[in-house]
């Protein structure tokens, strides 16, 4: 029934490369948007600009620009197409080189102000209502959280039953197996808030996972596939919903626990120039960082350096600074 | 816009002269969908739908890797009257290409090329020798006597070195350059030499008689697609897409670029010609890998309409006409196969199977009823009502002879129909290895 639903403005390279297919408008796009958030970081007016980086990179890559905005499999593909192809070349590594060339120069922007699934993803926690709902590990609230995350499982699963999306059911359908893999992890949250760290470890996990499967060919989607494609891809849609729901219960969910690419922003963010470092003068309760930080990288005397998204709420608070090397 | 009113005739009528030009009988199913304007459609008629398995074809017990873009058999098998006896052909991923009866299945020869033949072969008589030629991942175009296998000639598009890397070839076809047979073909070559490493998608134009190259042009630095061939305003006209994205129309005589239009994807799909004459209307249609399917007019490279489906389309579209109504099919990576009005782009009908479809739609008749064939890689063949989608009939058949195949490599092979004595068959070559003919009647 979603099969002629093209919400893509523009169908044609605009910037075209040796004629083809190949664009090079989004790469300019990313690489300014990158840099503009890059510098916002730094200025007092962060807080302003990041949701019009946020709009503008989710009006882009949603709704403009007509390709794949490819984040792992892309990045492997191009690799193995290196001396046969040099548009795929260029096609599968142009989101790769800026955000690690970004990342090394002004920390990980990209997760907090340009990634759409992180926008998404947070519009459960800007909400008035919802944010309540979202940080309340009550008993009476984990119950329901834990209630509605069951009902969520089920409704997933029988939908990959329903709908077999791949070929190759495991492998095809990756996508859809990490959704259900971050519902599972909220699901953990819930009986044991504590494991909130033990659990952002298996983003590692996942890294490694995903790259040993495209190594090997497989072909896999990711939960944004089919919104930056424009396409019916049932496991890809089965994983946003999935990551959409547990974003409902937990903020963030997919960048807490299993996000990839954030997985390995968060070790290339090691190299960054640009840091930020937790101000211990600056005393905070855990319901205090719990409000600022979407991720609960702040701590009361610490900051998880690779789960920090850098979206500046704790510079601003006065909790953090950005120290540049 | 009008393609209403004679378009069926004016087709076939069109066909035919075609046919009569290379020798060819207006049941052969001579190449990759069909004929030369890759409508897939064929004027075969099956008696009624009790269609029942004639024979199987399975030469071989090897199970080599998939790699990436292996076919099993090639894009499509070729049927055709050679010298009153039917004959089928069709390529292997073991280097053969196989020349088998149509009616008892039996091997008539095989000829062994130095690589896999993943391309349709091409059947015409030339100089009135039935031959059937064919492109083979050696980087090599061949034509052999289609009665015994024979290599007639064959072309070397690049002359091997230890940095060629194997080619990826289009299914040829015959057209005609200057009122003599030519054959049309692109071969995508890479070196990867360190002074001299290129990658080019080639467009070659060979004398079909005796394989003298005629011109060559270079498109494109990927692979291309299957060659379509039609007279435009009187001239022979080749349509061509490259994989990065570029549809071509090329003045068969000169090889001078008459347009060239890029669309928003990777081109996987072959471009597929209607032309009416009586209206004056000529009309392309491609599938692409963000989706749309396009109508463009194929005189200028102007867009008339676009419809986008859910998923890629890499199959070819099928052309036939239905009362006066013409409507192009073509199955997408979103499971369905879609029929759309040619006039309009709206959808007419679509049937959903339990997979993606990379296949591309054989045409038939079953009494006055138009039938469509189509395969899905949910390993069922099915036999669809063209009018209306519903569904007549599906076989199961087997599965992929390899462990894993990535989607969306590999553009698997399309069912075939033709006749055979007095049966209607329809030949699928499929990728648990064997080939299959059913008939009916």
């Amino acid at each position: 029934m979603f099969e002629h639903l093209k919400w893509k403005l523009v169908e044609r390279p605009l910037l075209p490369i040796g004629n083809s297919y190949v664009d090079a408008f989004p790469f300019l796009v990313l690489f300014l948007l990158l840099f503009i958030s890059g510098y916002a970081l730094k200025s007092k007016s962060r807080n302003k600009f990041r949701p019009f980086a946020q709009l503008a990179a989710f009006i882009f890559f949603i709704f403009v620009v007509h390709r794949c905005f490819c984040a792992m499999r892309g990045w492997l593909f191009a690799v193995q197409e290196i001396g046969r192809n040099d548009l795929a070349v260029f096609d599968g590594l142009f989101v790769f080189v800026p955000l690690i060339a970004f990342t090394i120069l002004f920390g990980r922007v990209f997760c907090a102000w340009i990634c759409p699934l992180g926008s998404t993803q947070e519009l459960f926690y800007r909400a008035p209502l919802l944010k309540r709902f979202v940080i309340n590990f009550s008993m009476p609230a984990r119950r329901v959280k834990f209630l509605y995350l069951l009902l969520i499982l089920t409704l997933v699963l029988f939908l990959l039953f329903i709908l077999r999306p791949g070929t190759y059911f495991f492998a095809e359908n990756v996508a859809a197996f990490w959704g259900i893999a971050a519902v599972l992890a909220v699901l953990a949250l819930l009986f044991k808030p504590a494991m909130d760290a033990g659990l952002k470890r298996i983003r590692y996990f996942s890294l490694g996972i995903i790259a040993v499967i495209v190594a090997l060919g497989v072909f896999i989607t990711d939960p944004w596939c089919a919104f930056f494609k424009n396409e019916v891809d049932y496991s890809s849609l089965l994983a946003f919903f999935a990551v959409f729901s547990a974003a409902a219960v937990v903020s963030m969910a997919w960048c807490r626990y299993l996000c990839p690419m954030g997985a390995f922003l968060g070790i290339a963010v090691k190299a960054s120039r640009a840091k930020i470092k937790r101000d211990i003068a600056h005393k905070l309760s855990d319901e205090a960082c719990r409000n600022i930080c979407y991720v609960e990288a702040l701590k009361k005397d610490s900051l998880d350096e690779s789960a920090c998204l850098y979206c500046g709420r704790c510079v601003d608070a006065g909790a953090s600074k950005i120290e540049e090397g | 816009m009008l393609i209403r009113g004679k378009g069926l005739i004016m087709s076939a009528v069109f066909i035919g002269v075609l046919c009569a030009g290379s020798g060819l009988y207006a049941d052969d199913w001579a190449g990759f969908q069909h004929d030369v304007q890759h409508s897939g459609d064929a004027m075969v008629v099956f008696p009624n739908k009790e269609i029942k398995p004639l024979w199987t074809f399975a030469p071989t017990q090897k199970v080599w890797n998939y790699k990436k873009g292996s076919n099993v058999w090639s894009s499509s098998a070729c049927i055709a009257d050679v010298n009153g006896r039917a004959m089928v052909f069709a390529g292997l991923y073991n280097n053969n290409l196989y020349a088998i009866d149509a009616v008892s299945g039996n091997i008539a020869w095989r000829f062994i090329a130095g690589n896999s033949i993943n391309s349709a072969p091409f059947f015409s008589v030339v100089n009135s020798r039935p031959t059937v030629y064919f492109a083979s991942g050696d980087r090599a175009i061949y034509a052999l006597d289609a009665s015994t296998g024979e290599k007639i000639w064959s072309y070397e598009t690049l002359e091997w070195n230890y940095a060629v890397s194997e080619a990826i070839v289009s299914s040829p076809v015959v057209i005609s350059v200057d009122g003599r047979p030519a054959l049309a073909c692109g071969v995508w070559n890479n070196s990867q030499e360190p002074q001299n490493s290129f990658q080019r998608g080639e467009f070659f134009v060979l004398d079909a008689a005796g394989g003298h190259k005629i011109y060559s042009k270079v498109l494109s630095s990927t692979p291309l697609n299957s060659p379509a061939f039609a007279y435009i305003n009187n001239k022979p006209v080749v349509f061509m897409s490259s994989r990065d994205g570029n549809v071509f129309a090329i003045d068969a005589s000169k090889g001078e670029t008459i347009w060239k239009i890029t669309s928003c994807g990777e081109l996987y799909s072959s471009p597929s010609v209607y032309v009416n004459g009586d209206k004056g209307i000529s009309r392309l249609f491609i599938g692409s890998r963000f989706g749309n399917l396009y109508c463009l007019d194929a005189q200028t490279g102007k867009i008339v309409w676009t419809a986008k489906v859910g998923h890629a389309i890499d199959s070819t579209p099928a052309i036939t006409t239905i009362n006066d109504r013409v409507i192009i099919y073509a199955g997408s990576y979103d499971r369905n196969i879609y029929a759309f009005d040619a006039d309009t782009g709206k959808e007419v009908w679509r049937f959903r199977t339990e997979d993606y479809i990379s296949s591309s739609c054989a045409i038939a008749r079953m009494g006055n009823e138009t039938i469509v064939f189509v395969h899905s890689l949910d390993n069922k063949l099915y036999c669809l009502n063209g009018e209306n989608g519903s569904l007549i009939w599906k076989v199961v058949l087997g599965k992929l002879i390899w462990g894993y195949n990535t989607r969306g490599d590999t553009i698997w092979s399309s069912p075939a129909v033709g006749t055979a004595g007095d049966k209607s068959i329809l030949i699928f070559p499929c990728y648990d290895s064997k080939l299959y003919a059913f008939y009916a009647g």
